[in-house]
């Protein structure tokens, strides 16, 4: 094979809760600079799916690379995969970036902390270095003003955009997004929205689940439609919003449009 | 109200609140040293490592603390072993008898609140910390430790004015605190409305600094802001 390794690779991810299978076997791959919008109505898996990437949730049987490293699992007592070697996914996390739907900043540290906590405590960096960093990153999402402030002191919009440069912080190889909008007013969307959009023309590599249709559409390279835990369309952004294959995805399609 | 008797004696009564606050700033800070494992163990999802913390627990928040307090004073005298050891010196004396006693008891309170607040982190936090990739240990030490803090401070306030009051059963293993100093006093001039009162003054000034000075560090700490999520 010619092609270069892919950034993060899934194969065959399966989990179930209880009885209830949420994935019934997901595979996908992204390659460098790739942005994948995972779409699909609430219950589908998407979130279950990304954050099994991570092991937020254990999944019952698939593989995970992240650049061509294949992360150890091995069998809990309850028949979930668990990680088999805590210093490995402790690595291979803080190369995975996680931004959440409901942000998750430290309420109790300051934004520029927040940001700060990570790189010094896991990559080793020095507090002055890792100020630097971080007073870079929240000039670039635009709230370096912000930095003294508090979470509870910032609105959605630019928590979540603190969230992100926290995330960014890491320098990770991929960044994962679990509905990153989800939890914001209509009128913070588009800021945290432009933030993304702006990540993904640096050429980052990127997954994202959201609802926002026209986005994804604008900024992906790949899009991923899942419905009851399959993959149920895959390809373009044109070729799925305007010409998908099945029948369950067109309907989804034309009710957001 | 015999005023002179209270002006009197108040050197007496100050000179018992001094050794009341010395008793209760010593198990209050060394318990809470004592809780921090006690607590994070307590919390543990592993069933074996949670039974220690939890019959330490059971046994001191399930009896009295006065029953303790004899045990310790009047019990471990009984064991040869006690007194013939290194430790004899110091539990042959009430003082560090009280000191004990007092710490174990309010380590296995304050263990609880710690456990209480590790277990009310927003789970989302935690997560936000193993996703950037911090080990347990360091989620633990940098991000969950310290908002647990904020969240059992308000209830750990609480257990170190208890225990404020509690420190008057240190009167019962002869120590002249300011319960144990009202009394003596009161053996001597046999006044005890005008002492006993006075007594009280100097508790309710204890407490209320102990509430000043607890309101300042939620304020510092920034507790409030913490909250509301």
């Amino acid at each position: 094979m010619a092609e270069a390794t892919p950034a993060l690779e899934i194969r065959n991810l399966h989990k179930r809760y209880g009885e209830q299978e949420i994935l019934k076997g997901i595979s996908l791959t992204a390659c460098d600079g790739d942005v994948i919008s995972i779409l699909g109505s609430s219950g589908s898996g998407k979130s279950t799916l990304l954050r099994c990437i991570n092991l937020l949730e254990n999944p019952h049987q698939g593989q995970i690379l992240v650049a061509g490293e294949e992360l150890k699992l091995k069998p809990a007592k309850n028949g979930e995969l668990i990680a088999a070697d805590n210093k490995q996914i402790n690595r291979l996390r803080s190369e995975i970036g996680f931004v959440f739907q409901n942000f998750n900043l430290w309420p109790h540290m300051s934004i520029l902390d927040n940001i700060i906590e990570a790189p010094r405590r896991v990559l080793g960096q020095s507090k002055a270095e890792a100020i630097e960093a971080a007073e870079a990153l929240l000039d670039k999402v635009g709230i370096h003003n912000k930095r003294h402030s508090y979470p509870a002191e910032l609105s959605g919009g630019q928590q979540q955009r603190a969230a992100i440069a926290r995330t960014l912080a890491m320098r990770p190889k991929v960044i994962l997004f679990d509905e990153p909008t989800s939890a914001l007013d209509p009128e913070m969307v588009q800021e945290v929205l432009s933030v993304i959009r702006a990540l993904a023309d640096e050429g980052r590599t990127m997954l994202l689940v959201t609802h926002e249709m026209n986005f994804a559409r604008q900024v992906s390279s790949e899009v991923i439609f899942l419905h009851q835990g399959l993959v149920e369309e895959q390809g373009t952004p044109q070729q799925v919003f305007e010409n998908p294959n099945s029948a369950r995805c067109k309907q989804f399609m034309s009710s957001n449009r | 109200m015999n005023w002179e008797v209270i002006i009197k004696w108040l050197p007496r009564l100050l000179q018992g609140a001094t050794l009341t606050l010395e008793l209760v700033a010593i198990a209050v800070i060394a318990g809470l040293i004592l809780a921090i494992p006690l607590g994070i163990a307590r919390s543990s999802r592993l069933w074996y490592v949670r039974a220690l913390p939890f019959g330490y627990i059971f046994f001191f928040r399930g009896t009295p603390l006065l029953v303790q307090l004899f045990l310790v004073y009047y019990g471990l005298a009984q064991f040869e072993a006690v007194r013939s050891s290194a430790f004899w010196p110091y539990l042959r004396d009430p003082f560090w008898c009280t000191v004990f006693t007092m710490t174990l008891h309010t380590a296995a309170y304050i263990a609880e609140i710690l456990r209480g607040a590790l277990q009310a982190i927003p789970r989302g936090e935690i997560e936000a910390a193993r996703a950037l990739g911090m080990s347990q240990t360091k989620a633990l030490i940098y991000i969950m430790l310290p908002r647990a803090a904020r969240i059992g401070l308000p209830a750990y306030s609480n257990e170190v004015i208890l225990m404020l009051k509690a420190s008057a059963l240190a009167s019962t293993v002869t120590l002249l605190e300011l319960t144990g100093m009202a009394r003596t006093i009161i053996a001597r001039t046999y006044l005890p409305v005008e002492i006993f009162f006075a007594a009280g003054l100097f508790y309710l000034l204890i407490s209320f600094l102990l509430v000043q000075g607890f309101k300042q560090l939620e304020r510092w700490l920034r507790v409030d802001a913490c909250q509301g999520r």
